[in-house]
């Protein structure tokens, strides 16, 4: 860096220089001390204040930045990495550099970043790529076992069951496909314009399709009350979506002879739809995962039930870019309620 | 099984749970010996359920491409009473003199 115009400054201009210097690196992301030779510190920016003045964690990062900033000054540069866990994890990059080029340096300079939410999203994007993989593989690999399997089989009874089972794969592997494609698309904020829909219509659109699976496996599926006047913006394709997986969910935790209640109203400025099943519930530990993608609270009845593992996390992401929200209310061993509210639509405004 | 039970010095059990088309009842079987140092003789078909179930409920990885040539076995280790790791030994090829 160097100092535009005037090599020659007088105190009063130097000292605006520097008030200008110490805004800018207040107003930068990055955590910056600089000391002296003597290792006092000079000057400590914004976000550095910040960091040294969290209640929490607060002395072990003071300590690692002021040992940082030693190294330096003994004219070496240093780099480390440093996680506190107290209250929540978060994780510190400290850099420091001598400065100057005399020797000993005639002080030192230590960068903070605070890189929790970048390791955050590289532990999403690691699991996501394993978990991808795992959830494709599998389908591909039972194909791959039951065309062994079926190979110079002579039993009629067999190839039957067998080629059912060929198909049942194939369309899970599809089925899994059509999800991420689904997601992706959604995720990329393509959703395309929203429109003034009746949120009933909508409800009823994705209710009417699961009559008769629920009846297939002995669910009773009730549409309650249903406010007729209320009116969202929406894409109608993946709210229809997202309302079809809460259904479907409900209907393939009951128990046969069991019942999902869908209602909706308004609650505030919301439009909001309840499904409520008597189903098994969901333990509180899972309550918080259980819109993650490809998270499965029970592995083994997902796999009889033909889940792909991403309906929550499809619901949940376009419950957000219509600017709502999802939420689960479980009891385990009595059932669930997932709610799903959206801003009410002011017909008026948006010339309805 | 049988020269394999002898030279363990163990006894073969029949179990209707492992005949063919009985893929629900054999992933039972295994799930219940998963503490167990146990051979398990089954048809293709239900080996083929076994595997995948073991896949989708304990992310058991199968590999790339995994097969199941008739004589073929199938090595499974558990921890945890949860399938950790499975290996393919295609069928021994006996050459005739």
């Amino acid at each position: 860096m160097s100092l535009e115009g005037e090599p020659q400054l007088s105190d009063g201009e130097a000292s605006q220089v520097l008030a200008l210097l110490v805004q800018a690196v207040d107003n930068a992301n990055q955590g910056l001390v600089v000391c002296d030779r003597e290792g006092r510190v000079v000057l400590r920016n914004a976000p550095a204040r910040d960091l040294v003045n969290a209640r929490d964690g607060d002395f072990l990062a003071q300590k690692a930045i002021e040992a940082a900033l030693g190294r330096a000054l003994g004219g070496s540069f240093h780099e480390e990495t440093l996680d506190l866990y107290s209250p929540t994890r978060h994780t510190l990059e400290i850099r420091a550099y001598p400065l100057g080029d005399t020797v000993p340096p005639a002080g030192a300079v230590a960068l903070v970043d605070d890189v929790s939410e970048l390791r955050r999203l590289e532990a999403v994007r690691r699991d996501f790529v394993a978990n991808l993989s795992h959830e494709l593989k599998t389908p591909l690999g039972a194909l791959s076992l039951l065309a062994e399997t079926l190979d110079g089989e002579e039993d009629p009874e067999v190839v039957t069951r067998l080629t059912a089972r060929v198909g049942a794969e194939a369309t899970r592997f599809a089925r899994i496909v059509d999800d991420l494609l689904d997601l992706s698309r959604i995720e990329a904020g393509a959703a395309g314009t929203l429109c003034l829909m009746a949120f009933s219509a909508i409800i009823s659109e994705a209710v009417e399709a699961f009559n008769e699976p629920g009846a297939a496996r002995g669910i009773r599926l009730e549409l309650g009350p249903v406010d007729q006047d209320l009116f969202v913006m929406a894409n109608r394709r993946d709210l229809v979506s997202a309302v079809s997986n809460l259904v479907d969910n409900a209907i393939k935790y009951s128990e046969p002879g069991g019942a999902v209640y869908v209602q909706a109203g308004r609650e505030g400025d919301k439009a909001c739809l309840w499904v409520r099943d008597e189903g098994i519930g969901i333990p509180r530990r899972d309550r918080e995962r259980i819109f993650e993608r490809f998270y499965r609270v029970d592995r083994a009845r997902s796999r009889w039930t033909g889940g792909t593992g991403l309906g929550l996390a499809i619901v949940r992401h376009v419950a957000a870019y219509h600017g709502g929200e999802v939420a689960v209310d479980s009891v385990e061993g009595e059932g669930s309620t997932f709610t799903l509210c959206l801003p009410v639509a002011d017909q008026e405004r948006t010339g309805g | 099984m049988v020269p394999l039970a002898q030279a363990n010095h163990v006894e073969v059990e029949p179990d209707e749970e492992l005949s063919e088309g009985q893929s629900t009842s054999a992933i039972s079987l295994v799930r219940n010996l998963v503490t167990e140092n146990v051979a398990v003789c089954t048809h293709g078909d239900v080996i083929a359920e076994i595997l995948v179930a073991l896949a989708d409920e304990d992310m058991l990885d199968l590999g790339p491409n995994p097969r199941q040539a008739k004589g073929s076995v199938w090595a499974l280790n558990a921890e945890d009473g949860i399938f950790t790791s499975a290996r393919y030994f295609p069928p021994v090829v006996v050459e005739s003199v």
